[in-house]
């Protein structure tokens, strides 16, 4: 702002004597040109006191002084504006939604919401970009799908906050590389891990180039983002990660080589499960045997190789098992499956009754997990008697296996008859409950349904009270996101609400129904077609 | 007005009663559904909801005004039940059966209409007292009239002297210097506020407490004082000889004092009639008052003007809930608003809102120069007026600090230090020129409403 001088001197002059006080500081103001300066002579007037004076004379040069004011000139170039996005937004409908996610109404369904958007090629509306990319900036996991929905505004504003780097990086290889070496924490970690998935060469290349300079804790990270696009090529630097100081590291290297099926160490690993287990035939009733060669004490070059030597202290596990065990579960499971040309059912019910039992099953479902074998996930679900060991054995749960690595449409038509055939198949801890909670997919329509029968039971014809029925929250929470849209209906209405224990159920279905309906209504302002 | 499912949700105290209300917007929830309508056809709703207790709920919507009355114990207004009935309505009305009213709908009705003829009823006696109409007893009439004319003359006496001691106060703080303003008690400020309130004088109590902030304000307060306590010694000035002020102008000292203009009375005067534009909203709290500015901007007669709602504060704990909720920026409406008598006509209240129009393009200032010409006008005629609407066509925010906005010829307005969204208002201008509605205290501007590609987005 700038104001007329001569003038503007009325003002000063009367805003220190008020400062100071007039007792000690009486208002001298300079004789000025200009209106003011005219007006001066009659606001100050005898008969007034020196402060009503002061007052009168304040009051008509503030008014003068707002009245003449001009606005300023700009010394900077104005912004340059962000590029034009050529993708349209989202429905008006689905913006309000997304309004109210933000505001706090069912936050979870944030991802749900960007993964609509994502599907139909539409944008954040401008205005709640500053929120989703707050989040984002908070939750890394979404941020892939705030790339893929921010557009051209999203990255013209991550440009002014740097919190909000994250969005900008995945534009290019070349981007990614800069924001590497030049960047720092997360937003390098980040980039390599994008960058991998773009050119796993260059990745792996940058890496080793600074590899020396990184902080040892950071290492284990940075290894650990080669498993996008883990190829052969990344071998010669693995097998030197093997030697690093850190454990973590090696962990990370050697469990990486495991998956590369030509590596040396995969070959060793080989040739290790083979010396400790052979295929016999057993004289009664022509079952498959199999022979197991304890091993000696993990040496140093397995020890190299990832293998742990010891068992957790006190889980009573002996040393051999748990070596024999972590040789197994490092070696793809197809292969004692076709070496021998029999059926993974057949060996896993050859290890029924087997002193070695434990250990060869952890080694499997360690193994089935790591190479993702269909066939073998579903042998060992079919054996559960036999495939299930304690979590001492080091191995992932019998269920995170399957849902791991059986295919979607297996899965899911497996959890359905089981559903349909067993009572209590969704209490407590029934493997089938426990898979619903740990499988990350969608549910069918089909099997949705079969949740609902069973679940309408149980608040029903069961009597059993909502509190009784141990992990039914859980359960009820993972419905509300995983159930089919097409199915919403089942679970909206026919709820036994004349049910003695209905009022102990009521809460919590209104919980699950309140997301549904969510759920429905942004399908509806996507115009989504629900899944068939 | 139609209702929406928005509209309803407005009502909302609270994020989560809109939530449990539109949880129990579900037929389900409801073991009857009815609906009848009124004499002018606005649909009246009851339901019974089954709750946690042994009795259901008994709830009753009036959609005209709407009102509401619920039998659960819920001490927040309108309770979930009554948004969850009104919601079902809005989305489903077809599980409403359409029948008379059962007694306790029927009850509830008839005691609002009682009490509305009650209302109708004072006020026409008061109206005749004021001479407007034929009094049924011309004496009794002549004494309300003794009365008011007696209570008004006292007013104005404790209105005097409590400006009187304002002055002298005033003067002491002057006498004894600024600097000593810093290092008084807040006490100070706020025993004088409570004196003029006292003195019937509101309006200068809220001078003096805003007043009380101002030292601890930061870089440039002696100036921001002293330009405020000038302007309030020249409300008292003007108060001292406002008789010989010119008609509009004495109405602003006395409004600035804290006269109020009954609602009633602005209603009988005529009003301006326009396409109105709503360009902003804005709440603000104290702990005594909430207060909802509302902007609106007019086609043809191209000037702004302001209307207050109030309520009292804390009964309600959200600062983004509207109070009247009708009112959404963005919309436009044929209607006319009746301005309060003023030197520099802003405040006004609705009269009457015909239809909702499309919105008029191409309001407001070309640039910041004509804003800032048309603010510095209207304070040269009103010189106690507090924020000015400025409406810019094309305006740029820019991504540097301090921010600001800017327009084609180079010409910035600061932004003020308090607004808070602004990542928001630059994440829908993208860098480009928008549309920009805000209050202008002719230092700062806070922005209120911006339009980007989807329509107009509020600020906090």
């Amino acid at each position: 702002m700038t104001h007329p001088t001569p003038d503007f001197a009325i003002w000063s002059a009367a805003v220190n004597s008020a400062l100071l006080g007039t007792d000690r500081a009486p208002l001298a103001a300079p004789t000025a040109d200009g209106a003011l300066g005219t007006a001066y002579a009659a606001l100050v007037r005898a008969e007034s006191d020196a402060a009503t004076n002061l007052l009168r004379v304040a009051a008509a040069a503030g008014a003068y002084q707002r009245c003449g004011r001009t606005p300023g000139r700009s010394q900077e170039a104005p912004p340059s504006p962000c590029p034009h996005d050529d993708r349209p937004t989202c429905t008006p409908a689905a913006g309000a939604l997304l309004r109210r996610i933000l505001q706090g109404e069912h936050e979870s369904l944030l991802q749900t919401w960007l993964t609509l958007a994502a599907r139909h090629d539409v944008r954040v509306p401008a205005d709640a970009l500053p929120a989703v990319l707050d989040v984002a900036n908070k939750g890394p996991k979404l941020r892939h799908l705030v790339r893929a929905t921010g557009g051209t505004r999203a990255r013209w504003l991550a440009a002014l906050n740097e919190n909000w780097a994250f969005a900008i990086s995945g534009d290019s290889p070349e981007a990614l590389a800069t924001t590497w070496e030049t960047g720092t924490g997360m937003a390098r970690h980040e980039a390599l891990q994008l960058l991998r998935q773009l050119d796993p060469e260059r990745a792996r290349m940058l890496l080793e180039t600074s590899w020396a300079q990184e902080d040892p804790d950071s290492r284990a990270f940075f290894v650990a983002t080669l498993a996008f696009g883990l190829s052969l090529a990344d071998e010669p630097f693995l097998e030197r990660a093997l030697d690093d100081r850190r454990k973590e590291v090696r962990q990370q290297a050697a469990g990486l080589l495991v998956r590369l099926p030509s590596s040396a160490l995969a070959a060793r690993m080989l040739d290790r499960a083979r010396q400790l287990i052979t295929l016999g035939t057993s004289a009664i009733l022509q079952r498959p045997r199999i022979d197991v060669t304890p091993p000696a004490e993990a040496d140093t070059s397995m020890i190299r190789d990832g293998v742990s030597p010891t068992p957790t202290a006190g889980s009573g596990v002996g040393e051999k098992s748990w070596v024999l065990a972590q040789v197994i579960g490092a070696v793809p499971p197809s292969t004692w499956s076709a070496a021998w040309s029999i059926d993974p059912a057949k060996l896993v019910r050859a290890a029924d009754g087997h002193e070695w039992r434990e250990a060869l099953v952890a080694g499997w479902l360690i193994a089935t997990e790591r190479f993702h074998d269909a066939a073998w996930a579903q042998a060992l679900w079919d054996n559960e008697a036999v495939a299930r060991v304690e979590p001492k054995w080091g191995a992932p749960p019998l269920e995170h296996v399957f849902t791991r690595a059986a295919p979607p449409d297996v899965v899911d038509g497996a959890l359905r008859r089981e559903i349909d055939a067993r009572q209590d198949a969704l209490r407590g801890a029934h493997r089938v409950a426990v898979a619903l909670l740990r499988w990350p997919n969608e549910w069918s329509d089909a099997l949705s349904r079969v949740v609902a029968k069973r679940l309408k039971q149980h608040a029903g014809g069961d009597r059993v009270p909502f509190t009784s029925e141990f992990g039914m929250r859980a359960l009820l929470e993972r419905c509300a996101h995983a159930v089919s849209v097409s199915a919403a209906d089942a679970f909206l209405d026919g709820w036994p609400e004349q049910s003695d224990v209905w009022s102990t159920w009521a809460s919590a279905i209104d919980t699950l129904t309140s997301v549904l309906r969510f759920r429905l209504d942004l399908h509806l302002a996507f115009n989504d077609e629900p899944p068939a | 007005m139609t209702w929406t499912a928005e509209t309803v949700l407005a009502l909302a105290p609270d994020p989560a009663s809109a939530k449990a209300g539109r949880d129990l917007a579900v037929r389900r929830k409801w073991t009857t559904l009815g609906v009848s309508r009124t004499a002018d056809g606005a649909p009246v709703l009851w339901g019974a909801c089954q709750g946690s207790g042994k009795d259901p709920y008994l709830t009753r919507a009036d959609t005209s005004e709407p009102a509401f009355k619920c039998s659960c114990p819920s001490r927040k207004f309108p309770c979930k039940h009554s948004l969850g009935l009104f919601l079902l309505f809005v989305q489903s009305p077809g599980e409403f059966t359409t029948s008379a009213p059962p007694d306790w709908v029927a009850e509830w009705l008839g005691s609002r209409t009682e009490r509305a003829a009650k209302r109708a009823e004072r006020e026409a006696r008061a109206a005749d007292a004021d001479g407007d109409g034929t009094p049924a007893d011309p004496a009794q009439a002549e004494k309300v009239a003794k009365q008011a004319a007696v209570r008004a003359a006292e007013r104005e006496r404790r209105v005097a002297a409590g400006i009187a001691e304002l002055d002298l106060w005033l003067r002491d703080l002057v006498r004894q210097g600024l600097s000593t303003a810093a290092t008084r008690p807040a006490s100070s400020w706020e025993t004088m506020a409570a004196r003029l309130v006292d003195a019937q004088a509101p309006g200068a109590a809220r001078l003096v407490r805003q007043m009380a902030t101002i030292p601890a304000s930061g870089d440039g307060w002696p100036e921001r004082l002293l330009d405020r306590m000038a302007r309030l010694h020249l409300l008292l000035e003007g108060y001292s000889r406002i008789d010989s002020l010119p008609p509009d102008l004495a109405a602003d000292v006395r409004a600035g004092l804290g006269w109020t203009t009954p609602q009633e009375t602005l209603l009988e005067r005529e009003g301006v009639r326009d396409h109105w534009a709503i360009v902003g909203r804005r709440l603000t709290e104290d702990d005594r008052l909430r207060v909802q500015r509302t902007w609106f901007w007019g086609k043809e007669t191209r000037r702004g003007a302001l209307v207050l709602h109030f309520a009292p504060a804390g009964a309600v704990r959200s600062e983004t809930k509207p109070i009247d909720p009708t009112f959404v920026p963005g919309t436009a409406f044929d209607g006319t608003l009746v301005f309060f008598q003023s030197a520099a006509p802003l405040r006004a209240i609705v009269k009457e809102r015909t239809s909702a129009v499309d919105w008029p393009l191409g309001i407001g200032y070309a640039d910041v120069s004509e804003a800032v010409a048309a603010t510095a006008n209207a304070d040269a005629r009103m010189p106690w007026l507090e924020g000015h609407p400025v409406f810019l066509r094309d305006s740029t925010p820019t991504t540097l600090r301090p921010a600001q906005v800017r327009d084609a010829t180079g010409r910035v307005m600061p932004l003020s230090a308090r607004f808070r969204d602004r990542w928001r208002l630059l994440a829908v201008s993208g860098g480009a020129p928008v549309p920009l509605f805000g209050e202008w205290d002719g230092e700062a501007l806070t922005p209120l409403t911006v339009w980007g590609e989807n329509g107009a987005v509020s600020l906090a």
